[in-house]
């Protein structure tokens, strides 16, 4: 293989690893991470007591620091949101343990 | 008494075989780079705060967060080009090697892990995370070794 194929082929690779990464990345964005900041309602597949924080506040040490949550058709929260009670979906398998260290 | 005569086996790949698997370890390597880069950067600010959690990191969370995908960006436009892919073969094989020093620390320290490690290889744990690297590593070790004979 010649090196201009070998540009071009690297080119290719590069902008389909990335441009794939982008794809999936963005697409999950329905799918949200919310805390358990409320054990009054310890269930994590119950939407109660969830908030939502961008960043990554779980602590060790108990069963329900956060779960993953498709919002379906509500608007992208923002810091402190909690999670709506009707029209989400609950992600099998996303608990996280730990505690939610706000 | 016989003389034992020792075989000595060698495996010869050809000029051709050499290239083709120099050239898979390079696109491996801007596959790797190119898809964590912009998983990293398209959720920066859960990165930097996943991050900020290290006791190694710490307080530069934000800096080391922008500078990891960028210096994997860089790498991999390095590597492109054939003339100074070997240059980015071992920038490849130093940073999988301080990502790896980095997370057998964490691992071995008894640091307390952050929860979510984000990027490519989200899904794996800590250990799983060491193993890939490790592959990784090996691959690029491979291909230096190949490139020097």
């Amino acid at each position: 293989m010649n090196k201009i194929k070998k540009v071009a082929l690297g080119i290719l690779m590069a902008g389909l690893a990335f441009g794939f990464s982008a794809f999936t990345t963005v697409k999950k964005r329905s799918v949200l991470i919310y805390y358990k900041v409320n054990m009054s309602y310890p269930n994590a597949n119950d939407p109660r007591g969830y908030e939502y924080y961008s960043g990554d506040m779980c602590a060790p040490g108990g069963n329900t620091c956060s779960a993953q949550w498709d919002i379906g058709t509500h608007l992208p929260p923002t810091d402190g949101d909690a999670l709506p009670i009707s029209g989400v979906t609950f992600q099998t398998g996303s608990v996280y343990s730990g505690h939610a260290d706000l | 008494m016989g003389t034992t005569s020792i075989k000595q086996i060698h495996f010869q790949l050809s000029t051709k075989n050499k290239e083709i698997i120099f050239d898979t370890v390079v696109y491996l390597f801007i596959v790797l780079f190119m898809y964590t880069a912009a998983s990293k950067l398209l959720t920066i600010k859960s990165f930097a705060s996943t991050l900020a959690k290290s006791p190694l990191i710490g307080s530069y969370s934000l800096l080391v967060a922008w500078a990891i995908p960028i210096i994997e960006i860089a790498i991999s436009l390095v590597l492109i080009f054939p003339t100074i892919r070997k240059t980015g073969l071992w920038a490849s094989l130093i940073l999988m090697l301080a990502f790896t020093t980095y997370l057998m620390y964490m691992v071995f320290s008894g640091s307390e892990l952050p929860c979510h490690c984000g990027g490519v290889i989200s899904k794996m744990t800590w250990q799983q995370h060491i193993w890939f690297n490790l592959g990784f590593l090996a691959l690029g070790i491979i291909g230096i070794n190949i490139n020097k004979k």
